[in-house]
Formats: structure tokens, C-alpha cells, sequence
């Protein structure tokens, strides 16, 4: 039976069935000439089915329960030639909860309106069994019979937006997106004694986005400055659980307000100059909830400001005919104007009390200069230095440095496809430092150099690789690694390393048939060390590796039947090595296995229809034992599927008209 | 009943089915428009089109169906605006063996420099989203307008939310491997693209994000974790890629790595932070479940205002 939810749109369906009605009640026979230069447009309509529920293939695209689907997709265009006015309808997926529709007309250079809608559910991809009533609102409690529950947040869009051209310089473009997420995300707090507890965070969100832009375009000058708002509510302000658990503050309204201007200029037709300037202004002074246990502050909201100031300049030139250089420098000021308050008057030294607003400057030079050799050779040298400024709490529970900056060298040769054989070997350098650690409020023995802050040195090849050997065959091949050397004063991360290769074929093997096939894996390793509170020294090897491959063909048969399939596999390993004073104590390790099939096979019926087939099948397997044996303090339970299979094939017919 | 704030969606949806009817349903409309094409397309595209119909090994027709093809608009390309005069390659000169090329080859096998491929492109479409091209990454690199759009078809796969990423994946090979992984995106699905994110054409800022940081790109869809909030959490405000991998990994939230192995990047020995993982902890050394955040579980930044230490360590 088909899923009758999938119809709650039905307004839309509606107007959508009327539409295609229309459209082919009056499509005519067009001449083949017509049929190559006028726009075509398309629309199919069938059946679907989905073999079982399913946690990984239907995440997103709204098949993740078994049963029939409805399978509607159009995509209608009508231009008139007299007035060069567009007209176009689109719908996808329109039978799922991951619909999409859009309709706009347009005369291009004059005018141009549309309107969006779209739908997206993200299923949650484990079984949630639990006793907590009230999923999905803000007054949440433990009851007694432990159930399934199933998660899902939810996803609806709305967009319109115009543009006009007020003269052939001048255009005005006005968006507005509004946009609703609700459901349940799985969440936690802590429990009593020291023991978690399973909740789910409430989602019941607003956002808004306003944009307005005028540009004005000339051969030689473009500017485009607008406004931008994005506009942020949320109606719970918090969790309240009825069993004694502590209240969950929840995300406040907040909003930005943003001018920005953007330009270029060309001097010549090779020198040219760009430019940024963005002003943005971030408020959340929405009201706090109101706790049951004691305030100290007097304010009932935060209060919040932030200033966000971005520059930009760019310059770009070919002085002469072989020389390309380019220069920019990049400003961005983050200037956190939240007043601070003592919300916490019990303290320690690693924390005393005050909210902690968090200012940062960001300047950040480039220079590249690209020198062209004979026989398409190119050399390409270039540095860049960025520079970071931020504001540090007075008392702090992890080391802080306010100062950190980072230079990297880059030198790479390449060589123009020509004559069938390109590519190119680059060679990156940099190396981070900073300002004098600000320690944290923790003893001496425990200085621990943040990842995003300590001494690094990396460096970094990068080798491509593209051949045309034959006009049927041409491959790629890409080859990356990079090694990271962390200078740390007694813990933190020490080093790192990441490869990455890629081999990419295509091959024709005649006018009719074509076969892909690409082979890629990438391996990331770092190694961490630390000591427990109790002073025992450890260390951390985590290593990740990916090896995927894909096969595609895409051809058509003698007797005019159109058909493809992609083939993909992929296996991920996850290794935890832990040495520590008592032996090995490694975590043991995690692997995905992926395997997906799709197909389709497409049978012409007539000049205007056709009948297509399609099938998929995904395979996810793995033995991640995140959830394994978990039992959350109120007796919930997390699973995920160690193997979720699925089948789905879809039969649709597809009309094509002009 | 309705909520109020869900006022805008209702009136869209009613407004998108009103035009969609009005628009398609007019008989009228439909109406087969006469015309004759004294060039088979474009303006002036005579000399080419005598040779190049769909048949021939380079087709050209199609460019018709296009917004380059709609010579209503004087703005419309012809083919020599494109591709040069080309006389040389029209009239054929005689004792050449083969025939010479056009002044302005786009693709592959071009000789055309990529430079002066992309100057025809940029003469008319340098305003808007382009402006900053020029020195952007793929500027840089060399890569040309026509290495990811075709102009002689309707459908052009970069600018197809369905298609688009596999036009990107021809040279970003690692966000391909990326994508497929258990936590990600639904960009398989083209639900969110590439050009949701990333302006290709160059930007002011940096990765070539579609607003001015990393955080910018990523409230378009994540305003909540905005804030400000009483108690931020320093490398949230400064980069959502500290922490996670936006194009995908194999740990649920798109982390770089497991919980608690994160975390202990970043904080010091001082009570349980660096406790050595156990499978069979269930509070301070816990690797299994979310691990550090089944306690500090609003780690984004929390705005409880309560006389709490507890709130102040993201708990509540």
C-alpha cells in the first residue's frame, strides 16, 4: 500500500498532476530541427518499492521505511521566443519526504522571479528503545515500559526570490528563505551519580534569511552590496525532565545583520583588482528561562553583541605574457562586545564564574607567482602568512595562547595537458607557532598543548598525474601526503600524517558504450599523548583508512534500449591504539563496509515516451561497538544494525515533449 | 492548528500551486510558437551550423535550448563571439591536410590557453558571483569555465543539484571516498550540493565558502549554533572543522575522531579528561555512547544561567 503521509501535500500533488496534464494534453509533434534547438522538458511518474526499514539508505532521501512509493519528478521549460521570456517548473521526488519544487519565470536581462519549496527528513540511523515519554517536546520524563521510539528531524523550506534589471549596468536581487526544523536529535545529561541519562533535545526551529543585492556591472568596473539578515528563533528555551533531572538550556533566538559590499575592478586585460568589505552585527538577547535553582544575575537575558568586520583585497596581473602574480590580503575581526557577568560564584583556579565572550583577529597575506616554461610547463611559487589574535579568558581550564601564526611555502611545477600528458608536483611547507602559552588553572605537570594552537611543521607533496592515452582511454591519477610535526612543551598531540591516491579511468569503448572505474584510498594517522589525573602516562595512536572503489557503464543496445550501472565499494578501518604504563590498552577496532548497486534499463516507446527501470541495492555492515552494551542510567538502549540490507526498484513512465 | 510562525510556509505552498496552475494551464500559452529560423539558431551561425549539425562529430545545436540560445536577448552570444572568427577553420585554406582549428578551442585538448578559454566566459559574466575569479583557487589552477559546464546542452551537470557533484569529484577525489561514508551530508542524495557551501567561482574568503568563514557557511543552515552564549566553547566560535569533517567520517556528528580522543586534543590532566578510555566505564573514562558528551552534552555553547559550575562545563 502506498504511504498515505506521502500525500499531506496534496494541494501541491494536485497542482502538480494538473500541470503535467496541461502540458501533455498540448504537446505537439515538433520537427527535428525543433526538437534540437527548443527546450525540452520532461516528466515521469511510477511506482517505487523499498524492500524493508531501513536505517542508512533512506537517512535522507525518504525511503526509509518498506513498502510503495509514488514516483513523480518534472522538469518543464517553455520559452518564448518572441519575448525571450523562460518559463520553468521543476519537481523532485515529489512522492517522498524529500520533495522539491520550484516554479520561475524569467526574461532574461529584464526580470526574473521564482518560488521554492522543498522538504528534507533525516531519519536517525539507530533503534532508540527507552522509557522517556514526551520525545520531541521540552517537558520530557521516564516512564515504565520501554518502547522503540524512532528520531527523525524534519526539514521544510520556503524560498522566493526576484531580480530585476533597472538598467543594463544596475540589477536589484531580493531573496527571503524561511525555513522550519522540528523533532528529536538523541541527547543526554548527566545523572545521578556520575551516570548518564538518555533525553532528546527538542527541535523546533526558525530561520530566516533576507538578502538584498545591487550590482552594477560594467566591462570594467562590478559591484554587488547588499544587505543580509539571518533571523534565528526557537521556541523551547529549555528541557525540564519531571525526574529530577537539572533543567537543559536549549538554543535562544539570535540574529545577524550584515552590509557588505563586493567589487572588481579591471585596469587593463590583465591586471585586475577585487575587493570585500562586510560589516556584521550578531545580537541574542533573548530571555533566559527561568531555573529552579539559584541566579546571581540580575539580567534576564545575555545580552549579547558581536561585531564581525571582514576586508578583503586582491590583486591579480600578467605583466608579461608568461608571468601570472597575484597578491591578497584578507582582515577578519570578530569583536565580542557581550558584557561579562559572574553567573557562578563558586570558583576554582581553572574557572571563575564570568560567561566568556571570545574575540579574534585574523590577517592572512598571500603572494603566488606562476611562470610559464616552454612545452606548456609552469612554475608556481607563492607564500602565505596568517596571523591570529584572540582574547583569552582570565582564568582558563586549558592552556590558551592569544597569538598564533602560521607561514606556508608552496612551490609546484606543472605541465599543460598537451600532447596528451599533464599534471603536476607541488611541494608545501608551513610552520605554526605562536605567542607564549597563558597556562590553565591545572598544576604545572599538566601542560597540554591545544591542536589548534601548538608548534606544528608540515609538510606536504602533491602529485597529479592526467594521460590521454588514447582518444577512448584517458586516466587520472592523484597522490597526496602530508606529515605534521607537533613541537609540544610535555603533552598533546606530537604527530600526524595523511596520504591519499586516487586512480580514475575512463574508457570509450565505442560510440555506444562507456565504462568508468576509479580505485581511491586515503590513510590518516595521529599520535597523542597525555597522563591520566593520577599522573600514568599514555598515548594515543589513532589511524584511519579508506579504500573505495567504483565501477559505472552507461551504454545503448542495438535494439535502442538505454541502460547504466555503478557499482561501489567501500571498507573504512578504524584502529584505537593505547600504550600506557599498564601494557597495551587499545580500544578494539571499527570497520564499515559499504556496498551499493544502481541500475537502470530505459525502453523507448515512442518518440515523446519511454519506460524505465531502476534498482538499487545498499549494503552497510560494520561492528562499531559505540552503543554495544550500553545501558543508560534510566535503562535506555541505543542499537545500531550490524548489517541493513536493502532492495529498492522503481518502474516510472517518462514523457518528453518540446 | 496552525502555529503562527508557520504562516510563510502555508502561503508559499499556496503561492507556488497558484503560479504553477496559472502558468501551465492557459491553453493559449501553449500554443506553438511560429517562427522561422533563417540561421538554424543562433544569429549569424550559418557558416558554422552548415557543417555542424547534430550529427557531426562536434554537435552544436543544442546550445538553442539554452539561455545562450534565446536570441530575444540582444545580450545572446553568436558562435564567432565565442569561438573567434575563425577563418582560417571556415574557409579551409587549400594544401592544409588538416583542417585548422577555431580561434578559441574550449576543452581538454584545447591549445587556447585557459586565460584567454575564460576571458570569452568572463567578458559578459565577470558581475556578481564572479567577481573575485580572478586569483581565486581554481583561478590559480588553471581550471577553465569549460572544464566543469557544458554550454551546448540543456543540461549542464554542474548546475544540476542532482549532478553537480559528480562533475566536482572528477578532480576532488577525496570528498567522493568522503560522502559515502556512515556520517555525512545528504549530498549522495543532492539534498545539499557542493555550491551549497563552496562558490567556485572564488570568493572573498577562504575554501572557497559561499560566506566569509567557515562558521558563516555553516549557520546558513546551523543559526543555532550562533550564539552568542553565556558559556562558549572556544573552538566552535573560531571553526566548525576543529572538530568535524562537513563531507563526511565514520563517527556519528561527522567527527574528525571518537570522543573521548577528541576532546583530549585539546584539555589537560586535571580530574577525568584524560582518563584512558574503557569499554567498560560508564562515566569518566567512558568510550562507549557519546562518550564525554553524555555529560557535557550542550557542547556547542549553553545558556544556562544558573548558579552552577555544572553550566559552565557545557552539563547544562
Amino acid at each position: 500500500m502506498i504511504k498515505h503521509k506521502q500525500f499531506r501535500l496534496l494541494p501541491l500533488t494536485a497542482a502538480v498532476a494538473l500541470v503535467l496534464a496541461g502540458q501533455a494534453a498540448h504537446a505537439e509533434d515538433v520537427d527535428e530541427l525543433e526538437q534540437l534547438i527548443r527546450p525540452t522538458s520532461q516528466a515521469a511518474f511510477g511506482i517505487g518499492v523499498v524492500s524493508e526499514d531501513n536505517r542508512n539508505f533512506g537517512q535522507f532521501n525518504g525511503l526509509a521505511e518498506g513498502g510503495a512509493y509514488p514516483l513523480v519528478d518534472f522538469d518543464l521549460n517553455r520559452r518564448d521566443d518572441e519575448t525571450g521570456v523562460w518559463t520553468r517548473a521543476e519537481g523532485r521526488d515529489l512522492g517522498t519526504d524529500a520533495r522539491e519544487l520550484r516554479f520561475g519565470q524569467k526574461r532574461q536581462g529584464g526580470w526574473e522571479y521564482f518560488v521554492e519549496y522543498g522538504e528534507l527528513t533525516r531519519n536517525h540511523p539507530y533503534r532508540v528503545n527507552t522509557t522517556l515519554n514526551g520525545l520531541g517536546s521540552n517537558q520530557q520524563e521516564y516512564g515504565s515500559g520501554q518502547r522503540d521510539q524512532t528520531l527523525r528531524l524534519d526539514r521544510e523550506r520556503f524560498k522566493i526570490g526576484a531580480r530585476t534589471f533597472l538598467s543594463p549596468e544596475v540589477d536589484l536581487k531580493l531573496t527571503y528563505r524561511h525555513e522550519e526544523k522540528s523533532g528529536d536529535r538523541a541527547w543526554g545529561a548527566q545523572g545521578a551519580g556520575f551516570q548518564a541519562n538518555f533525553l532528546t533535545e527538542p527541535v523546533d526551529y526558525r530561520h530566516e534569511e533576507i538578502n538584498a543585492v545591487l550590482g552594477y556591472t560594467t566591462e570594467k568596473l562590478q559591484l554587488s552590496g547588499g544587505y543580509l539578515a539571518s533571523l534565528f528563533g526557537n521556541q523551547p528555551k529549555v528541557l525540564d525532565n519531571t525526574t529530577g533531572q537539572p533543567e537543559l538550556s536549549l538554543p535562544l533566538d539570535n540574529q545577524s545583520h550584515q552590509l557588505y559590499l563586493n567589487g572588481g575592478y579591471s585596469f587593463t586585460p590583465t591586471t585586475r583588482a577585487s575587493f570585500q568589505a562586510a560589516y556584521d552585527r550578531l545580537t541574542q538577547d533573548d530571555a533566559f528561562f527561568t531555573p529552579s535553582d539559584p541566579v546571581v544575575v540580575n539580567e534576564n537575558n545575555l545580552d549579547g553583541k558581536v561585531i564581525n568586520t571582514r576586508l578583503m583585497g586582491r590583486l591579480t596581473s600578467r605583466p608579461m605574457d608568461r608571468l601570472q602574480v597575484t597578491g591578497q590580503l584578507r582582515y577578519s575581526d570578530r569583536d565580542d562586545r557581550t558584557p561579562r557577568r559572574q553567573f557562578v560564584t563558586s570558583t576554582n583556579s581553572r574557572r571563575d564564574g564570568f560567561n566568556v565572550p571570545h574575540s579574534l583577529t585574523r590577517t592572512t597575506g598571500d603572494v603566488e607567482a606562476t611562470y610559464s616554461l616552454p612545452q606548456g610547463y609552469a612554475l608556481t611559487a607563492g607564500v602565505e602568512r596568517e596571523e591570529t589574535e584572540r582574547s583569552a579568558p582570565p582564568v582558563r581550564s586549558t592552556a590558551y595562547r592569544t597569538e598564533v601564526d602560521e607561514t606556508t611555502y608552496r612551490l609546484a611545477v606543472k605541465r599543460r595537458l598537451t600532447e596528451r600528458l599533464g599534471g603536476s608536483l607541488a611541494y608545501l611547507y608551513s610552520d605554526r607557532g605562536g605567542s607564549d602559552f597563558l597556562e590553565s588553572g591545572n598544576d604545572e605537570s599538566a601542560r597540554l598543548d591545544p591542536i589548534n594552537l601548538a608548534d606544528r611543521q608540515r609538510d606536504k607533496v602533491r602529485l597529479t598525474l592526467d594521460w590521454l592515452a588514447t582518444d577512448a582511454l584517458d586516466v587520472q591519477l592523484r597522490y597526496e601526503q602530508a606529515w605534521d610535526d607537533y613541537d609540544i612543551r610535555l603533552y598533546g598531540p606530537r604527530e600526524g600524517e595523511s596520504r591519499f591516491a586516487s586512480l580514475d579511468v575512463g574508457y570509450r569503448l565505442n560510440d555506444g558504450w562507456q565504462l568508468t572505474g576509479w580505485l581511491s584510498q586515503d590513510q590518516t594517522e595521529i599520535e597523542q599523548i597525555t597522563r591520566t589525573g593520577g599522573g600514568d602516562l599514555w598515548s594515543a595512536d589513532l589511524r584511519h583508512k579508506g579504500r573505495a572503489l567504483g565501477l559505472g557503464l552507461r551504454g545503448r543496445t542495438l535494439m535502442g534500449l538505454k541502460m547504466g550501472a555503478d557499482v561501489q565499494m567501500s571498507l573504512d578501518q578504524s584502529k584505537h591504539l593505547i600504550a600506557s604504563v599498564a601494557g597495551d590498552e587499545s580500544l578494539p577496532d571499527i570497520f564499515y563496509r559499504r556496498w551499493g548497486l544502481t541500475a537502470f534499463l530505459e525502453k523507448p516507446l515512442s518518440e515523446h515516451a519511454s519506460l524505465r527501470l531502476n534498482y538499487a541495492y545498499d549494503r552497510l555492515t560494520t561492528d562499531d561497538w559505540t552503543w554495544e552494551e550500553w545501558t543508560y542510567n534510566d535503562g535506555t538502549t541505543i542499537s545500531q544494525d550490524r548489517r541493513d540490507d536493502v532492495h529498492f526498484v522503481g518502474l516510472t513512465y517518462q514523457y518528453r515533449f518540446w | 492548528m496552525t502555529k503562527p510562525h508557520r504562516l510563510p510556509l502555508l502561503l508559499g505552498q499556496a503561492l507556488l500551486a497558484s503560479l504553477l496552475l496559472m502558468f501551465f494551464l492557459a491553453p493559449a500559452a501553449l500554443a506553438q510558437q511560429e517562427r522561422e529560423y533563417e540561421d538554424l539558431a543562433l544569429t549569424g551561425d550559418g557558416a558554422c551550423t552548415r557543417c555542424h549539425d547534430e550529427l557531426e562529430y562536434v554537435p552544436v545545436l543544442s546550445i538553442a535550448k539554452t539561455a545562450h540560445g534565446t536570441v530575444a536577448d540582444g545580450r545572446t552570444p553568436t558562435c564567432t563571439s565565442c569561438h573567434g572568427a575563425s577563418t582560417a577553420h571556415i574557409d579551409n585554406p587549400e594544401g592544409t591536410s588538416v583542417r585548422p582549428p577555431v580561434d578559441r578551442l574550449f576543452g581538454l585538448a584545447s591549445d587556447t590557453p585557459v586565460h584567454e578559454q575564460n576571458s570569452a566566459c568572463l567578458d559578459c559574466h565577470q558581475g556578481g558571483e564572479r567577481i573575485h575569479w580572478q586569483g581565486s583557487a581554481h583561478d590559480s589552477n588553471e581550471v577553465a569555465c569549460a572544464s566543469c559546464h557544458e554550454l551546448h546542452t540543456q543540461d549542464d551537470k554542474v548546475r544540476d543539484r542532482q549532478e553537480q557533484a559528480e562533475v566536482c569529484f572528477a578532480c576532488h577525489q577525496e570528498q567522493r571516498m568522503e560522502v559515502t561514508r556512515f556520517s555525512r551530508h545528504p549530498i549522495p542524495e543532492g539534498k545539499v550540493i557542493c555550491s551549497d557551501c563552496h562558490n567556485a567561482h572564488g570568493t572573498a574568503g577562504p575554501k572557497l565558502l559561499t560566506r566569509d568563514s567557515v562558521t558563516d557557511t555553516c549557520y546558513q543552515c546551523h543559526a543555532e549554533k550562533r550564539g552568542p552564549f553565556i558559556w562558549n566553547h572556544q573552538p566552535v566560535n573560531e571553526d566548525c572543522s576543529n572538530c568535524h569533517n562537513p563531507h563526511g567520517t565514520n563517527v556519528a556528528g561527522m567527527l574528525k575522531w571518537r570522543t573521548p580522543f577528541l576532546c583530549q586534543q585539546c584539555h589537560e590532566p586535571s580530574t577525568h579528561q584524560t582518563n584512558i578510555p574503557d569499554l567498560d566505564d560508564t562515566r569518566f573514562a567512558a568510550a562507549r555512547a557519546r562518550s564525554c558528551l553524555n555529560c557535557h552534552t550542550n557542547i556547542h555553547g549553553g545558556n544556562s544561567p544558573t548558579e552552577s559550575s555544572r553550566a559552565r562545563a557545557f552539563f547544562r
